[in-house]
């Protein structure tokens, strides 16, 4: 039996974006889309979907009150947040609400079909980032330990082993056949993922995950 | 100007001096002058003195010489005289002549025979008369040894000599007889010699025609008939009198003279000038030293005392310069400044204060400031805190709206000194103002344009944090997704060039996402307006410590309280500001952001260990230092709140705000 998805996002493209996505997967059936806050609650029944995508900022009604009306009047429908912030307050919102799982929209792709087969199996699902807010939130503040859970790409853990036996940006650059901004872009990426600020951080990650040899 | 005047005071002081110098100088000399005449005078009467005391002696020995003559008998020859004389050490001899002028008998034979020449005899009364009369003086000792002196052959000097005198006697027997007696000139001149030192003066005994008979003057010599015109001039005036006059050696002397009374002779004295003005010259002397000592130091004293006068002239010109030049300096100010007595009453007021009221200086002059311009505007409390502050002695300084003579009102700021005298005690005051209407409302309407920037600003913010992350983010999250889905298609046709070319690009989408992200929190941090301040703050303060290294703590208590969205902004925007100022200036390692919410009224500080600075120093070493602080304290006063700065170099510094949100409802 395949699993039955209502999209609820204002943007257009984004939607039609995640519908291809899921529909590359035979077992993901969207039934239905809106943009419009005010139509989910009336899709939901009417569709009886298994999984509702949930934008927070609808025009309307915001995604937190629509995801409280529908988890609580339809228990079985699981609520996947899609934010673009993972603020805590969202974040905690969210869940308190009822979601059953928070992924930024930044990281949509990979993140939101973990986070499908996540609640498909009864369990809740957060990206690295909400996460950070919420164990910030349990924990307090001044956490600069790296989620567990952060996956770099293929080509971060390229960058990364450069930048960690020591080769500049310029030279990783042209190792890479690549742009010298792009090489910084992906520095910058790394560092945001794995909370870090320095080259030296970033040398201790990679030699604690075995990226190199020590 | 000054100068002139400097010069008439030099030479006034000069004349005045000149005029008492020749002042003293003229009375000095007047009465020395005085005194000398006195002591001539005085010479004089000495002189006079010794000629009346003279001529008595003289008058009185001839009374006698008379007496002796009238009582002699004329036939009783030598015998005769000689019992005569006996008692007469003024007469040398006796002798008797007979109708030729011969002697014929005398006391002294040897003077038998010498004949006499009767007409040389005064006075010259032709007929016999019982006088004495006076003849030529002799040279000699007696008339046997002697001669005649006449004024041509006078008599030898330093000689003896004596004066003939004749008496003609009546006889009961044998009718007239004639007498002849020699005076003895040395008697008289012993006489006068122990009344009167030769030294001091000269006595002279003179017959009526001016003969010298004798003189106490060795050198003179009996029978002459030097310089006796004067004399007899006067004579023939004046039985006596006195007179000064010079001798031939060039002695002046005063001569006093006096007449017999009874007999033909004349006593002169004369007393040397000189030898009378000696007391006087040491007199004069002394004075002259003593006034001229006197004199000296007074113009010393003057003069130092116009040296003093003249410093202390100069000085006070100098002040008066100053005081002139402060007086237009003071006419000139565009500030009103007006000067009143302890009691209020204006005593001066500048043209500005004129313009400004509208009041002339004589209808200000001698008022009270309530009663010209009191607006009525201001409570009673206001004026007496102002007249508390300054009757203290204190500088009062503020606003007060007033009031002009045409009844209009204007704002002028006025700071209020008290002026005290050496004791302390407060003898004016001095009020300077300035009408402040126009800057009062520039500076309205400068708060309102600048609150209106601060709207106009955050709305914008607003909408392009609203643009960003309506259109922007989900436009890359959509390119995301849709790499994505290409990058699965590309896997199941093996592809690896192209993959990595896409992980690239997914890369950039990445970090285009997360720096939009940074901008929208920066811009507006649509969470602000979600979950509020607190939570708006804490992932600001996360990003800020990720991209600083600095760390933050944020310290914030029952954080569900919500305030008005345009206070939550305000403050969202002042720990931007501070945050931001921190990391550029500050160096601090850590911060602590302090949020009272629930307090009355809320308080927020933001406070760093980096090092510091002089809050009075702010703005003025770098231009663009100070910025910050400005929008801080700006904002922070728009919205009615109080903002305080306290730093001290080295030592960190916080920034606290503090805004009463129930009169923000109210």
């Amino acid at each position: 039996m395949s699993l039955r998805i209502l999209l609820a996002d204002d943007h257009q493209m984004f939607r039609e974006a995640l519908r291809l996505l899921l529909e590359r997967n035979p077992d993901f059936e969207v039934v239905a889309e809106t943009g419009d806050g005010l139509e989910v609650f009336r899709l939901a029944r009417d569709t009886a979907p298994n999984i509702v995508c949930m934008d927070i900022d609808m025009p309307g009604l915001n995604g937190i009150e629509i995801t409280r009306q529908v988890t609580s009047a339809f228990p079985s429908i699981k609520v996947i947040a899609l934010s673009t912030f993972s603020d805590r307050g969202y974040v905690t919102d969210m869940l308190n609400a009822g979601a059953a799982a928070y992924v930024t929209k930044a990281a949509a792709g990979v993140e939101l079909l973990r986070a499908i087969d996540a609640v498909r199996r009864n369990r809740s699902y957060l990206c690295p980032d909400a996460t950070d807010a919420v164990k910030e939130a349990m924990l307090g503040q001044g956490d600069e330990k790296p989620s567990p859970g952060i996956k770099l790409g293929a080509r971060e853990v390229q960058v990364l082993q450069l930048v960690a036996v020591g080769l500049t940006s310029a030279q990783i650059a042209e190792q890479m056949d690549i742009a010298l901004s792009t090489v910084e872009v992906h520095r910058r990426n790394i560092m945001r993922k794995l909370n870090v600020d320095s080259v030296v951080g970033l040398t201790r990650y990679a030699i604690r995950n075995g990226l190199v040899s020590n | 100007m000054r100068l002139k005047r400097g010069f008439r005071r030099r030479a006034g002081f000069l004349l005045m001096t000149v005029i008492v110098t020749i002042s003293a100088i003229v009375a000095t000399a007047y009465t020395l002058w005085r005194l000398r005449a006195e002591a001539i005078d005085r010479h004089f009467d000495e002189a006079s003195m010794y000629a009346r005391a003279f001529e008595d002696h003289l008058t009185q020995s001839f009374n006698v010489i008379d007496l002796t003559l009238a009582n002699v008998n004329g036939q009783g020859g030598e015998v005769a005289f000689a019992a005569a004389l006996r008692h007469a050490p003024y007469l040398r001899s006796l002798a008797l002549l007979d109708m030729n002028g011969s002697i014929v008998a005398s006391s002294d034979p040897r003077n038998v025979g010498v004949r006499i020449v009767r007409r040389d005899f005064l006075p010259p009364t032709p007929a016999r008369r019982e006088v004495l009369r006076a003849g030529l003086p002799w040279g000699g000792r007696d008339f046997h040894e002697g001669r005649s002196a006449t004024p041509e052959q006078p008599a030898a000097p330093e000689g003896l000599s004596l004066i003939p005198i004749l008496r003609d006697i009546e006889s009961v027997h044998d009718g007239w007889a004639t007498l002849l007696a020699s005076v003895n000139t040395d008697y008289f001149l012993n006489y006068y010699g122990r009344s009167l030192s030769p030294e001091v003066g000269v006595v002279e005994l003179l017959r009526y025609d001016g003969i010298l008979l004798l003189s106490s003057d060795v050198t003179r010599q009996p029978g002459t008939r030097n310089n006796s015109d004067i004399l007899f001039g006067r004579m023939a005036k004046a039985d006596f009198g006195r007179f000064e006059y010079q001798l031939g050696d060039g002695r002046t002397v005063l001569t006093a003279y006096r007449a017999s009374r009874a007999y033909p002779f004349i006593i002169a004295v004369h007393l040397d000038k000189e030898y009378g003005l000696t007391a006087w010259r040491g007199e004069a002397t002394r004075t002259l030293a003593v006034v001229s000592t006197v004199l000296l130091a007074a113009l010393a004293l003057a003069g130092l005392y116009f040296v003093r006068i003249e410093h202390a002239a100069r000085q006070h010109d100098a002040d008066v310069e100053q005081l002139r030049l402060r007086g237009a300096a003071l006419e000139a100010t565009a500030n009103s400044i007006i000067i009143t007595d302890r009691k209020g009453a204006i005593e001066w007021a500048n043209p500005a204060f004129c313009a400004l009221s509208g009041y002339t200086l004589q209808e200000a002059l001698g008022r009270n400031p309530r009663e010209l311009v009191k607006s009525g505007r201001h409570s009673g409390e206001g004026y007496q805190d102002l007249w508390r502050t300054i009757l203290a002695g204190e500088v009062w300084r503020g606003e007060l709206i007033n009031r002009r003579k045409d009844g209009s009102h204007y704002l002028e700021d006025q700071t209020i000194t008290p002026v005290k005298d050496d004791t302390g005690a407060i003898r004016h005051f001095i009020a300077v103002k300035q009408d402040i209407t126009e800057r009062k409302q520039g500076e309205k309407r400068m708060e309102e344009l600048s609150r209106h920037l601060v709207v106009v600003q955050e709305s914008a913010r607003r909408r392009l944090s609203g643009e960003l992350h309506d259109r922007t983010s989900p436009n890359l999250a959509a390119i995301g997704v849709n790499l994505d889905i290409i990058t699965a298609t590309m896997l199941e046709g093996q592809s690896p060039k192209l993959t990595e070319r896409i992980a690239d690009v997914r890369a950039l989408i990445e970090d285009t996402t997360a720096s939009i992200r940074e901008i929208c929190s920066d811009l507006r941090p649509p969470v602000l307006d979600y979950a509020g301040l607190p939570a708006a703050l804490e992932s600001y303060v996360k990003q800020f410590q990720r991209r600083t290294g600095i760390a933050v703590r944020l310290d914030c208590a029952h954080s569900a309280v919500r305030l008005a969205p345009s206070l939550e902004s305000m403050l969202f925007r002042i720990v931007q500001e501070a945050l931001t100022n921190c990391a550029k200036h500050s160096r601090a390692r850590s911060i602590l952001v302090l949020l009272k919410l629930d307090s009355q009224p809320v308080v927020l500080s933001v406070s760093d260990d980096g090092i510091g600075f002089d809050p009075d120093l702010l703005g003025k070493t770098t231009h663009t230092g100070g910025l910050g602080i400005l929008t801080m304290r700006e904002m922070t006063e728009f919205s009615g709140g109080r903002f305080t700065l306290a730093s001290t170099p080295g030592a960190g510094s916080c920034i606290e705000v503090q805004i009463d949100t129930q009169e923000e409802r109210g």
